[in-house]
């Protein structure tokens, strides 16, 4: 009788750490998904108004932890008023990159001007090099790190800043969009350059406002992911492709597609590292991406090119 | 209040306007009518200030626009209603009007009226302002189009083959509207290959050929001229020669 008590409490233990554990890696999957979310986002955002796939998003992500990292460490700036002159700061960068490489090269073809995207990556990663030099640095968390446990799971309370901040990111995204003149200008745009001319919209300025609020979200992402993460001048590389994927996933050009593609994705590589190999964690992503683009090119909610015209 | 001079305008090496020359005054409804390939759309992308000219003047109410971007075009109250309505399909009928006082979004008082002036000359689009605009059959489009060009308060309205696709009964009840807005102090130039409707409407016309103006006159003449009835009104050749 007693053998069958201990082991109707061991499977008790069991089940509890199974539930911390799923619990675990469902928070890890969030965490991560919402940070591709935003970055999806910012993809779409500059698809929209320009039809370039921007390969230099995952840059500003990169720019948003290490600026952020300069006021904290280097200028002891209190937590929030450095995260908002990072969100400022990269938006105005997001600015002048559009300013001094796209602009330029207005009239050439769309794939020019990602590759010229590339090249932005390329050179902004070369600058963070020469500014941060090569190691990773760490950003001290917004609230403490005691982790809070919550069912069995040890949730680091950054994750909570991550999940807070990313949807707030999100829901002004949706908000500027759907309720503001700007936004809904920009989605005019987005359908119809010609007639957007026509109502007296100056496409260049809002070709200019999408890279500040899509450098700016996605700053806010690397800003607030970088106590957990690292900073590093390269960490935008790896977030810049998934936040593609997550883009791909969701349907190119659909807000609510980036979003949902981004948790999607962050989710199954959380359990696909859990549950199959962590070394596996980054292929995830671009499995996902291949069988999408097999199964269902256009996504989840994109309208498809052709559907758009 | 529009004149235009010797307006020469190139797509690369294709010659499209060979100096074109009219002018619109003040309350006039003037059709330009002309065959495809003419340079209909050219003369009015021109004027709107997404094409630039070779060589000619553009003068509105005295100030040459040549140089003008459209947006400054617009802001001194020229509106162009695009061929082909050119809506914005995915976004609500209303946000396409609100897109349409875009200059002026500010003026939230005067953006109220003039939405409760345009829902009363098109009921049909109050109906439907929270659809979203690519749902609308295409006659609502068109009025949606002419709408969004009159959210601008322009002072002169292009209109670029508003008759396009459109059944004949749903084309009268358009016509009509331009009337309505021409009554309410709205000047209007009108392009067109459905002559006969065009001429029914208008005061004045211009007939354009190959990039010239080759005949102009009161629209009530350009009805009986034997080359108009030949070549736009559809009557046949013998039909005219027998009379």
């Amino acid at each position: 009788m007693g053998g069958g008590l201990l082991a109707l409490i061991n499977l008790r233990r069991e089940k509890i750490a199974l539930m911390g554990q799923i619990l675990q890696f469902l928070f890890s999957g969030l965490t991560n998904g919402a940070v591709y979310a935003v970055i999806a986002l910012g993809f779409t955002i500059i698809y929209n108004a320009t039809d370039v796939i921007n390969f230099a998003q995952g840059e500003f992500v990169m720019l948003g932890a290490m600026v952020m990292y300069t006021f904290v460490h280097f200028l002891s700036w209190p937590i929030p008023v450095a995260f908002f002159a990072t969100i400022i700061c990269v938006s105005v960068i997001g600015i002048l990159v559009e300013f001094f490489t796209i602009r330029p090269a207005k009239n050439a073809d769309i794939i020019s001007l990602i590759i010229i995207t590339i090249g932005v990556s390329i050179f902004l990663r070369g600058v963070a090099m020469m500014i941060w030099g090569k190691d990773p640095v760490a950003i001290p968390p917004f609230t403490g790190s005691t982790p809070i446990v919550f069912m069995g799971a040890a949730i680091d309370p950054q994750i909570i800043w991550v999940l807070v901040i990313t949807l707030i990111a999100m829901i002004f995204t949706q908000w500027f969009f759907k309720y503001t003149i700007w936004g809904k200008a920009m989605r005019a745009c987005a359908v119809n350059k010609k007639a957007a001319k026509l109502v007296g919209i100056k496409v260049e300025r809002l070709v200019s406002l999408s890279f500040a609020l899509s450098a700016g979200i996605s700053a806010a992402a690397g800003a607030v992911i970088a106590p957990i993460t690292f900073a590093s001048y390269d960490m935008g590389t790896m977030l810049g492709l998934k936040g593609f994927c997550a883009a791909v996933l969701g349907g190119l050009g659909s807000g609510v597609g980036s979003i949902l593609g981004g948790f999607i994705l962050g989710i199954l590589e959380a359990f696909g590292a859990g549950y199959i190999s962590s070394s596996y964690k980054d292929a995830f992503a671009f499995l996902i991406l291949l069988i999408v683009l097999f199964l269902k090119p256009q996504g989840l909610l994109g309208q498809g090119e052709v559907d758009k015209l | 209040m529009l004149s235009i001079q010797n307006l020469h305008v190139s797509y690369g090496p294709i010659k499209v306007l060979k100096g074109v020359s009219l002018h619109i005054d003040q309350g006039e409804i003037v059709a330009l009518i002309g065959a495809n390939g003419a340079g209909k759309t050219t003369l009015m992308s021109t004027i709107s200030g997404l094409l630039r000219p070779q060589s000619g003047e553009i003068k509105f109410e005295g100030q040459d626009i040549i140089k003008f971007p459209p947006d400054k075009i617009v802001k001194l109250g020229i509106s162009l209603v695009p061929e082909g309505r050119q809506i914005f399909a995915p976004l609500t009928v209303l946000e396409n009007l609100e897109l349409g006082a875009y200059l002026r979004s500010k003026d939230k008082k005067g953006i109220k009226e003039d939405l409760d002036k345009i829902f009363s000359i098109f009921p049909k689009l109050k109906e439907r302002k929270n659809q979203q605009a690519g749902t609308l059959s295409g006659g609502e489009q068109q009025m949606l189009a002419i709408a969004r060009a009159f959210m601008a308060r322009p002072r002169l309205l292009l209109l670029d083959e508003p008759s396009l696709g459109l059944a004949p009964m749903v084309l009268e009840l358009i016509m009509d509207s331009i009337l309505e807005l021409n009554k309410e102090g709205l000047t209007i130039l009108i392009v067109e290959q459905n002559a006969i409707k065009a001429l029914e409407i208008s005061t004045r016309g211009y007939v354009l050929e190959t990039g010239r103006i080759i005949l102009q006159g009161s629209s009530n003449e350009l009805k009986e001229d034997p080359d108009v009835i030949r070549a736009y009104l559809g009557k046949d050749y013998e039909e005219i020669t027998e009379r």
